[in-house]
């Protein structure tokens, strides 16, 4: 017996020629807000209606509670989804798209009454529960999708892009709530997103997925500070690559860089690795006076982007375009450097980390 | 114009747009229309021809006598009742059997939808009349259906299948099954298929999702299904008239009888604009119901 509430094993699914889904392991905690982040087509959403049983696998396994659900239709399935654009049935109420589900399970009526109030209260949607979906804003239309998946009380709830369809300002507002709700309830939430500052912010766990494979599952600061994959480095964040070659010399870890004619000391060993790469705010403008940190080179200041608290510095050193993102600590003596100019770029032997090919 | 909104340009358009059809409407329908009502009112000589006074131009009176008459006549009234009952009835089992199909045609894959459509309209490729005299030799007492029943026992002696309402109402559930195929497999194949995701995600069996989503959201295309087969089948005449028999009377061959053989045009021009009243009346009721059904309307 495993202690993961749901279990991956080798799930498979192809659409004609592509697999949309290739051989994906994963556990999943109870309690826990995982994320599955990826861009368009790269298999999350199929993976999600696997888990539902709204697709069948062409192969591996799905564990719930260390049962085999793999071949369970999805009404039999204790978890529900919330859909993209929410799929709110159009002829019922919000109390009536609430009880739905409590109604196919065969609750009892007084109890499907107190369990839609509690729904409707913890969505704050008690004021429009004789409304029609089409009455509602789309912020309100998203909660109502939430207190439909969440009222029958399911081991694990799906939420499909469940803030995409909603603007910018709604979307920080309805994150927030989220969080606060599945805190609440307890109940273990898989996200999908493409937003990789929604599935950050919100997960506690992200798989990043590419092509219908999971590259990396990590907790969100251990995918931004130690990727082990070149596309989870790209896709996360920005970064700037080095290529060039790593070796140990007398116990120290070094990494030839030959387009800036520069070796490098860095912290942690990848042996073979012909990458390196370090984010934009690791890249530090080193004082007029002289560098303080072990690495450093020298680069032309090209275009600069400013953004009141930072500034993010395009900067060229060879043929190499590189980002190094200024942050504006200090009112005086933190100034952008002007354009064209030649600077002198530090960073430490931890900021920097070595990619696979 | 008391006031002027920056809508009017397009309002302008948008009449000059629908102006033709408009025209079209009205010189088409409303003038025929008009005509008929003129006729209604009018005296009938059979001795004229066309067979009535033109009140208009100053010969003869001007009454509601054909209406009295339509009123005053049990047997009209008879036609009236069988018509409905019979439109209503076929219109229904119309919609029973085409609803599955259409239900199979928007859930078959994609590729397969138009031609399963244009199968289920082929039979409009031959004509109407042929198709329903093969009906006449297929249900005869000597035809095939019978002879079928007799060789496997099913029946001692040939059955009267032709000339009767069964045969009315086979002949226009299958004539216009069609009508309510197009209409049904339209409004299901616009059905958001997510829903039934969303119902099955939630705990509906199969059975339970059609009940509680398919079917209350496909209101709108059993209604406009039956009325396409109720509205024409109200005054159809070729029907009654090849299958039902010498008894029966339905309100388009009544209508026929008093236009060409009794040659009273202002009583078949009475029983036209009843007629009209008649298939005006369920519309209405409907269009309401439908108002009150859709997603949109407010319950």
């Amino acid at each position: 017996m495993s202690e993961a509430l749901l279990v991956l094993r080798g799930l498979s699914k192809r659409f004609g020629a592509t697999a949309a889904v290739d051989g994906v392991d994963l556990e999943i905690l109870p309690g826990e807000f995982f994320a599955l982040l990826g861009g368009s087509g790269c298999g999350k959403s199929t993976l999600l209606r696997l888990i539902a049983g709204l697709e069948r696998p062409d192969g591996g396994a799905i564990l719930l509670e260390g049962r085999d659900i793999t071949r369970e239709p999805p009404y039999r399935r204790p978890l529900h989804m919330m859909f993209q654009n929410y799929a709110l049935f159009p002829h019922l109420t919000v109390a009536e798209n609430i009880a739905f589900g409590l109604r196919r399970q065969g609750w009892r009526t007084p109890a499907i009454a107190a369990r839609v109030e509690e729904m409707l209260a913890l969505t704050h949607l008690t004021e429009l529960a004789q409304r029609k979906p089409h009455q509602l804003s789309g912020g309100q239309q998203q909660r109502v999708a939430l207190a439909r998946a969440l009222a029958p009380r399911p081991r694990l709830v799906l939420l499909d892009e469940p803030l995409s369809a909603l603007d910018r300002k709604l979307r920080q507002a309805m994150r927030t709530e989220l969080a606060a709700i599945q805190r609440e309830v307890g109940i273990t939430f898989i996200i999908v997103t493409h937003d990789q500052e929604e599935a950050m912010s919100l997960a506690s766990r992200v798989a990043v997925m590419d092509k219908g494979r999971i590259l990396q599952v990590d907790r969100p600061q251990a995918l931004y500070e130690r990727p082990r994959d070149r596309f989870v480095a790209s896709f996360i964040g920005q970064v700037n690559v080095l290529a060039g070659t790593f070796r140990s010399d007398g116990g120290r870890l070094l990494f030839d860089c030959p387009a800036l004619g520069a070796c490098f000391q860095i912290a942690e060993p990848l042996p073979g690795a012909r990458t390196l790469a370090i984010r934009p705010e690791k890249l530090r403008l080193a004082d007029p006076s002289g560098p303080r940190l072990p690495n450093h080179f020298r680069a032309r200041v090209e275009s600069i982007e400013y953004r009141g608290e930072n500034s993010l510095i395009r900067l060229e050193a060879g043929a190499l375009s590189l980002l190094a993102l200024h942050v504006h600590r200090d009112r005086r003596g933190d100034e952008d450097p002007p354009i064209g100019a030649e600077v002198c770029l530090e960073f430490g032997p931890a900021d920097a980390f070595l990619l696979p090919d | 114009m008391p006031f002027s909104s920056p809508t009017e340009p397009r309002t302008r358009a948008a009449l000059a747009v629908a102006g033709l059809p408009l025209a079209f409407f009205a010189a088409m329908l409303l003038l025929p229309l008009c005509l008929i009502g003129a006729i209604s009112l009018a005296e009938s000589d059979p001795a004229l021809s066309p067979p009535f006074r033109p009140w208009w131009s100053g010969d003869g009176g001007i009454g509601l006598k054909s209406y009295a008459l339509v009123l005053e006549e049990g047997i009209y009234a008879r036609a009236w009742l069988d018509s409905l009952r019979i439109a209503a009835t076929s219109a229904s089992l119309a919609v029973l059997l085409g609803y599955p199909l259409a239900l199979a045609i928007a859930r078959a894959p994609e590729k397969l939808r138009l031609p399963l459509l244009a199968l289920a309209v082929l039979p409009f490729w031959t004509s109407f009349l042929v198709r329903v005299y093969a009906w006449i030799g297929l249900l005869r007492h000597d035809g095939p259906i019978n002879a079928l029943l007799l060789a496997l026992g099913l029946s001692e002696q040939p059955l009267p299948l032709l000339y009767g309402e069964f045969a009315i109402h086979l002949g226009i559930v299958y004539s216009y099954l069609p009508f309510a195929i197009l209409p049904l497999a339209a409004n299901l194949m616009a059905l958001d298929s997510r829903l039934l995701d969303a119902a099955a995600d939630l705990g509906a069996r199969p059975m339970s999702a059609f009940l509680r989503v398919t079917l209350p959201l496909s209101a709108p295309g059993i209604a406009a299904a039956f009325l396409l087969v109720f509205v024409p089948a109200l005054g159809e005449f070729v029907i009654p008239d090849l299958l039902g028999g010498p008894d029966n009377l339905m309100l388009g061959r009544l209508l026929w009888n008093e236009f060409f053989q009794a040659r009273d045009w202002p009583l078949a021009a009475a029983i036209t604009l009843m007629l009209l009243a008649m298939v005006v009346l369920p519309l209405l009721f409907l269009s309401r119901l439908l108002g009150r059904l859709a997603p949109g309307g407010r319950g």
